[in-house]
């Protein structure tokens, strides 16, 4: 299952989101699916609104609970100069499921020196 | 006299932080279903009350919270959606039609579970949607607003009295400090983060967990 955090603009939609991240991670969790979520890293460290940080954040606190209930759930977060080659590198890596759980892999480097997301 | 507003001010963690507040000097606008000014914060035309009793807001404590715990595949759509409203919705809501005065704090009660609880998707998802929150409305509404949050853990309320007395040996065991926090332990972080004291913090996440998250 890979979940793309949509763009949103209220608490509605952020909402709606969840909701359906909710549903299809449950399907995922039981027929024993892996799990990624691509995030924004802009909206992990709350620079682009805060519709968009409270989706993104949510979305990786529950991933990491997935991962604590033993799915193979985990995480990727890009920029905007990130390349599509890349990012689906990483996609196509953890949705293989294989060991690792509950992480962030940062797609690009505008993380670095801001917060721990 | 500057006003502080407190949610879920009637028991526990709340009522600890009102009280502190009220020590300090503040107004403290008490927020509850049941007692002190009483309001659903879900509740679109009780925000709009709050707001307008609370008048200019120095500091705004989002402490109103729920749980709903089960594990993903047991879980229901209600559950789900209860927690991310009243925990996430309400408090960015009411963050949002609040009006601050120059230098003015928000606290939000996030929880340690925001970096991932077994048996807590509805719960920690609400707590990283408060920590996102918090670092969004940080940008937006500095200068004027510092906006921080907490992430405590096992704390002693009601709920943590009502378990099982090995179940809570049990948590309490993987806390380094050895003991759960006291409300009022909490509610002195909080007091310090919406102090002058950190008048140059802005955005952060502060878990008051006891070492419960480095512990194996």
């Amino acid at each position: 299952m890979i979940f793309t955090a949509p763009e949103v603009q209220d608490f509605a939609g952020v909402e709606t989101a969840l909701t359906d991240a909710f549903r299809r991670s449950q399907a995922a969790a039981q027929a024993q699916e892996p799990m990624v979520f691509v995030l924004r890293n802009e909206h992990l460290l709350g620079q682009d609104g805060a519709p968009g940080a409270m989706l993104a954040n949510a979305l990786l606190s529950g991933m990491r609970t997935l991962a604590a209930e033993g799915h193979a759930a985990n995480a990727v977060a890009v920029g905007d100069e990130h390349s599509p080659e890349d990012l689906q590198h990483w996609i196509e890596v953890l949705s293989q499921g294989r060991g690792v759980m509950g992480e962030l892999v940062h797609v690009g480097a505008k993380h670095v020196g801001k917060i721990q997301a | 006299m500057s006003r502080a507003v407190v949610t879920g001010a009637a028991r526990g963690i709340g009522a600890a932080v009102a009280d502190r507040l009220e020590r300090d000097g503040f107004d403290v606008l008490r927020v509850d279903l049941a007692g002190g000014f009483i309001a659903d914060v879900t509740n679109a035309e009780d925000r709009a009350r709050i707001v307008a009793e609370a008048g200019t807001v120095d500091v705004l404590v989002n402490n109103a919270g729920i749980t709903r715990d089960a594990r993903i595949v047991k879980m229901t759509e209600e559950q789900f959606l209860a927690v991310i409203r009243v925990n996430l919705g309400a408090a960015y809501e009411l963050s949002r039609a609040c009006n601050y005065g120059d230098g003015a704090s928000i606290v939000s009660l996030a929880s340690r579970a925001y970096l991932g609880n077994f048996g807590q998707f509805n719960y920690s998802a609400s707590k990283g949607g408060l920590v996102g929150m918090t670092r969004a409305l940080a940008l937006e509404l500095a200068p004027r607003v510092r906006v921080n949050a907490i992430a405590p853990s096992l704390t002693a309320s009601e709920m943590t009295r009502a378990m099982p007395e090995k179940v809570l040996e049990k948590m309490i065991a993987s806390i380094p400090l050895g003991r759960q926090a006291e409300p009022e332990e909490i509610a002195e972080t909080i007091a310090a983060l919406a102090s002058p004291a950190a008048a140059y913090v802005t955005g952060q996440v502060l878990v008051a967990c006891g070492g419960r998250s480095l512990a194996p």
